[in-house]
């Protein structure tokens, strides 16, 4: 994943660079748009593969607790589908199930625990953001329920 | 002196109003409470709570921010000391003693020490910022574009060299910051940049769901992967108020007069410095107590100078970084670098012209922090078996609540869902970065000095006659290039140094 994540940096930064060749150096004499793009993407793209061949070249071994990695995937999946959600199902709802389904993965066993924090934390942040600080979070299917 | 004492009571006059004090006090606890959670520093208290201020007056949301600035400080320290785990860097040095202490049964004095500690280095940080404040505005009114870009080169410079880990993955860290930075109409020539036809980035990036999500839902995924929500519950500690034990003794405190005032000057100078701040603040006073102090062996066992020294410069490094902020409108710092987006997510701007045309707004803030130093210092050890309440809840818990508020905060900001999944991307990238040592601050700085730095940069070499010579030729900006040089070749110098000594 380190090399992964060193190749992806080196290539935005290669399709940075390629843009910004599009854009103007100079216009009328002065510095244009595509100055600094330029220049910062030229020291990017150079950095990045230096970068890349360090990484290649470094220790590949990740020492890391399997089960771990397992849960973080989890959460990114569940907040993935949490956004995913946040429209089509509502602010309310989409929150509600986000936390029993994190709840579910991280604190397993205690359902009812879980089920009573999940609808006080659901209730009290969408009330807080919703009337409190009255921005207007989507209601999605209840829209004409609450 | 008079004048001091003028912007004083100007900004008082305009910092009490009840709701304004009442801000102070919300923003310090709910600062404080954010700053305890592992992990979440400044920049991530700020930036996760930044929605709450959107429907307030520019200057009442100010001074809420502010308090929460203040109080993640406070509240970085406490788990430092109780459970050896800081809540960010600028906490780390407060683990030496203040762990050891807390391991021999004093941990109630511990934290009282330190809030003592931590209220003395902010007041002595305000009343510097009195004083040096308008002197700086009066200087920082010379300043043209090739000044400006020197000293952001140099902040932005000064938090890669600085910063733990590498110094060349920082560096990449900025740059992609930068680059992030240039999406979004030019807006010297008008020209749509890297925006790809979509008309969300013709305004360019919003730093929110970007700094939300590495600090905060990058920092989730990182404690995930660390095994934190597997911690089971802390041991029992007396924290008891009544029990004579948990408080200092009057002449622990007074022996130690030197090391406040030392600390505090020395967290305050440190923290003027663009991109240094409370965590090198707080390195280097500790070392200086240690060299200063008859008794440098007790220092790492529970001695309560070491525990004074991290914490009254951090928290006078807190107010030294308000002093670039405000009077030159460049932050520091990541956390200052979140408060000034928020400044300019009111229309202010930041910068002499803003404490020349409007100081009552300036002093306002200024004197908020005051006012927040005392109610953290009253909040703080009355609040001492709250801390207890957060630190025993187990970080599974936590996890949940904290991505929420990042969702919907980060929703809250326009009702647009696009920023969410930018949220969530950066969320993901904020946790490679960490894990494989590059720099989230690094970039967030980056990205909102981005467009200063650009702007400053042309309109230097739209004025120069000699191209890059612009920089050379102006005396302020070829000592800052100087200074810049320092900074970078001051590493190597040193290893040079000890390699041969």
């Amino acid at each position: 994943m380190r090399i992964f994540f060193s190749l992806i940096l080196l290539l935005s930064s290669a399709f940075y660079l390629s843009l910004a060749f599009k854009l103007e150096f100079i216009s009328d004499g002065v510095p244009g748009g595509g100055f600094l793009p330029r220049v910062t993407g030229l020291i990017l793209v150079i950095m990045t593969v230096y970068n890349f061949v360090k990484e290649l070249k470094a220790d590949r071994k990740e020492s890391h607790e399997k089960s771990n990695v397992i849960d973080m995937i989890k959460v990114m999946l569940v907040t993935f589908l949490y956004i995913l959600l946040f429209n089509i199902l509502g602010a309310l709802l989409s929150t509600l199930f986000f936390t029993i389904a994190i709840l579910v993965f991280l604190n397993k066993g205690k359902w009812k625990i879980n089920l009573i924090f999940s609808v006080v934390v659901t209730i009290f942040v969408f009330f807080m953001f919703d009337y409190f600080l009255n921005t207007h979070l989507p209601k999605g299917i209840l829209e004409n329920i609450i | 002196m008079s004048e001091i004492l003028l912007n004083m009571s100007q900004g008082f006059s305009e910092a009490i109003s009840p709701l304004n004090v009442l801000l102070v006090f919300i923003g310090a606890l709910i600062g404080m409470i954010v700053g305890i959670i592992p992990g979440f520093g400044a920049s991530a208290a700020i930036a996760i709570l930044l929605p709450f201020s959107f429907s307030l007056e520019p200057i009442s949301a100010i001074i809420f921010l502010a308090g929460i600035y203040y109080g993640s400080m406070y509240g970085g320290a406490t788990t430092s000391i109780l459970i050896n785990t800081p809540g960010d860097s600028a906490a780390v040095v407060t683990t030496f003693d203040g762990y050891p202490m807390a391991r021999q049964g004093k941990a109630g004095k511990a934290l009282i020490v330190q809030a003592i500690s931590s209220f003395i280095g902010g007041t002595i940080g305000v009343i510097l910022i009195f004083t040096f404040a308008p002197l700086f505005t009066e200087f920082a009114l010379k300043f043209g574009p090739p000044e400006y870009f020197m000293l952001m080169v140099m902040g932005l410079l000064t938090l890669v060299w600085m910063t733990e880990g590498s110094k060349f993955k920082g560096f990449i860290s900025a740059l992609i910051g930068i680059a992030a930075a240039t999406i979004g109409v030019d807006v010297i020539t008008g020209v749509p940049r890297f925006t790809f036809g979509s008309p969300e980035l013709i305004d360019g990036v919003n730093f929110v769901p970007v700094a939300v999500g590495l600090f905060g839902i990058g920092e989730i995924l990182y404690r995930i992967y660390a095994g934190s929500h597997k911690d089971s519950e802390g041991e029992k500690m007396d924290l008891s108020l009544k029990s004579k034990q948990n408080w200092p003794k009057l002449k622990e405190l007074t022996s130690s007069t030197g090391s406040f005032l030392r600390s505090s000057v020395i967290g305050f100078v440190t923290g003027v410095l663009p991109g240094a701040g409370a965590t090198i603040a707080s390195f280097f006073t500790y070392t200086t107590e240690k060299k200063l102090s008859k008794e440098p062996e007790k220092f790492g066992k529970g001695h309560i100078p070491g525990l004074i020294a991290p914490e009254s410069s951090n928290n006078a490094a807190t107010a030294g970084a308000m002093v670039p902020l405000l009077t030159l409108g460049i932050p520091g710092s990541a956390a200052t670098a979140v408060l000034l987006g928020a400044f300019l997510m009111f229309d202010l701007e930041p910068g002499p012209l803003l404490m020349k045309d409007n100081p009552e707004f300036s002093w306002g803030i200024i004197s908020s922090m005051y006012l927040g130093n005392i109610a953290l210092l009253v909040v703080n050890i009355i609040a001492i078996p709250l801390f207890l309440y957060v630190i025993k809840t187990p970080y599974r818990l936590l996890i949940p609540i904290i991505l929420i508020l990042c969702t919907v905060g980060t929703y809250s900001l326009n009702n647009n869902i696009m920023e969410i999944w930018i949220l969530f991307i950066f969320g993901v990238i904020g946790f490679f970065m960490k894990h494989y040592g590059y720099s989230p601050a690094s970039l967030v700085l980056a990205l909102v000095l981005g467009p200063l730095v650009e702007d400053n940069l042309r309109q230097s070499l739209i004025a120069s006659h000699n191209g890059l010579g612009i920089f050379v030729t102006r005396p302020i900006a070829l000592g800052l290039l100087i200074i810049i040089l320092m900074i970078v070749a001051y590493p190597y110098i040193k290893k040079f140094f000890v390699k041969k000594g």
